[in-house]
């Protein structure tokens, strides 16, 4: 049993980045996002029995993430109402050069990604981020598979549109 | 297979769907058949397959996040105690052997102790006590050879510096399963660049893995990493060792300020 639990917590530990980049979305905000990977984590391992032998980790905890954030954080409206420009990752290089068109249009995105609805930032990143099947978020986030490819395109078209000159 | 209930719905309605061009009640119309109707979902899905770049784009976004140091409280997290209170089990180290270039234990002694016994040598020279690196028949690292020192107070990234000019680069901290806390580290002479990692103990460091010296530039002075052979074969160790979450500057400040405690 511990062995098992150890591997567990093997597999969680390496998941963490992606906690935080899930988490990231969530709050946007870094302060609250490792706030809330942590209570995510604590929640986890107390409640290791729930978690099936077989199924994705992963999934398990985006879903633990997500009702956190709803139950807890934004019932006590903690987060931020947008994200300072000082949360997001610096992809301009240490000393500011080497900006490549790219990476500017990758740093829209980001900002972008702040303006969808809570609802559409957890798809977006689940979906279109982590890879996962619209069954897959539509069970994490407890929503129809239609409902979820109906937020994903309306998410989509608005990047789009906010991607556009002028757009952010 | 049944044919879809809902052929009526052709892929210009589907586009409008998924562009938001529909009313309010044609979109929960359509919301509703992708719900019932498996086939519908499939063939919205891949029209909206169409903006590849935009995907991309959106993948990209966050990723440095994926590159960062894990904050040491997440990482504390993950191996705390249970609910009963009980800690987890001591995982055993992956079986080194089966690793090509690691030195088994019995030559790295030969290894460390060549590397020992010339950093000794230059601690003696400053009047360093002059034991040598380590203690090589045992494979651990003792108060105060040169890289018992370097591991106990030199931050990663930044070079310890021997008595003639050679180096000891502490390179990341991490911790096991059992809770140890291990570095890896690299030693930089005139002709060698040796990496290793090594678990604090009680008292002293044990000598986990050592890897067979690279040869580098005799004119170089300057840090430089170990390459080829060398660091394929500490990363294959590492991949075993490790499990991917390296402690940030100041969790590791902190650990060296409580002495490995």
């Amino acid at each position: 049993m511990e062995a098992h639990e150890n591997e567990l917590r093997n597999e969680l530990a390496t998941l963490i980045p992606r906690l935080r980049r899930f988490a990231m979305t969530l709050t946007s905000n870094i302060h609250d996002s490792d706030d809330l990977v942590q209570n995510a984590i604590e929640r986890a391992l107390k409640n290791l029995n729930r978690w099936e032998r077989g199924t994705r980790l992963d999934s398990w905890m985006f879903r633990i993430m997500q009702n956190l954030w709803i139950d807890q954080y934004r019932a006590n409206q903690r987060r931020d109402t947008g994200t300072s420009i000082d949360d997001l990752p610096n992809l301009s290089g240490e000393d500011g050069r080497q900006v490549t068109e790219n990476q500017l249009m990758v740093r829209d995105m980001e900002l972008a990604i702040t303006k969808l609805s809570e609802e559409q930032r957890s798809l977006v990143v689940l979906v279109l981020v982590e890879g996962m099947s619209y069954r897959e978020a539509a069970k994490i986030l407890n929503t129809p598979i239609g409902t979820v490819m109906s937020r994903l395109a309306r998410a989509r078209k608005t990047l789009a549109e906010q991607l556009q000159p002028g757009g952010v | 297979m049944a044919p879809s209930q809902h052929e009526h719905i052709d892929d210009e309605m589907l586009v409008a769907f998924l562009n938001c061009e529909l009313s309010s009640k044609q979109s929960a119309y359509i919301e509703q058949a992708i719900n019932d109707d498996e086939q519908l979902a499939a063939r919205a899905d891949n029209l909206m397959q169409v903006d590849e770049p935009l995907v991309e784009l959106i993948s990209q976004a966050h990723q440095k996040i994926l590159r960062e140091p894990v904050p040491s409280r997440l990482s504390a997290a993950v191996w705390q105690t249970t609910s009963t209170g009980a800690r987890t089990e001591v995982m055993k180290l992956p079986a080194r052997q089966r690793f090509t270039g690691y030195v088994p234990m019995a030559i790295a002694a030969s290894v460390t102790l060549v590397i020992g016994s010339l950093l000794g040598q230059q601690f003696a020279e400053q009047g360093i006590d002059s034991r040598s690196l380590t203690q090589a028949d045992a494979g651990i690292i003792i108060a105060p050879t040169p890289l018992y020192v370097a591991l106990e107070q030199t931050p990663s990234q930044q070079p310890f510096v021997a008595g003639n000019g050679d180096i000891i680069l502490p390179v990341m901290t991490f911790q096991v399963n059992d809770g140890r806390y291990c570095r890896e580290f690299q030693i930089n002479t005139d002709s060698k660049v040796s990496v290793g990692v090594a678990c604090k103990q009680k008292d002293y460091w044990n000598m986990e893995i050592l890897l067979a010296a690279d040869s580098r530039p005799v004119d170089s002075k300057s840090y430089q990493p170990a390459s080829g052979y060398s660091q394929v074969a500490l990363d294959a160790v590492l991949d075993g060792l490790w499990n991917g979450v390296a402690f940030d500057q100041a969790a590791e400040k902190e650990l060296i300020q409580q002495a490995w405690r």
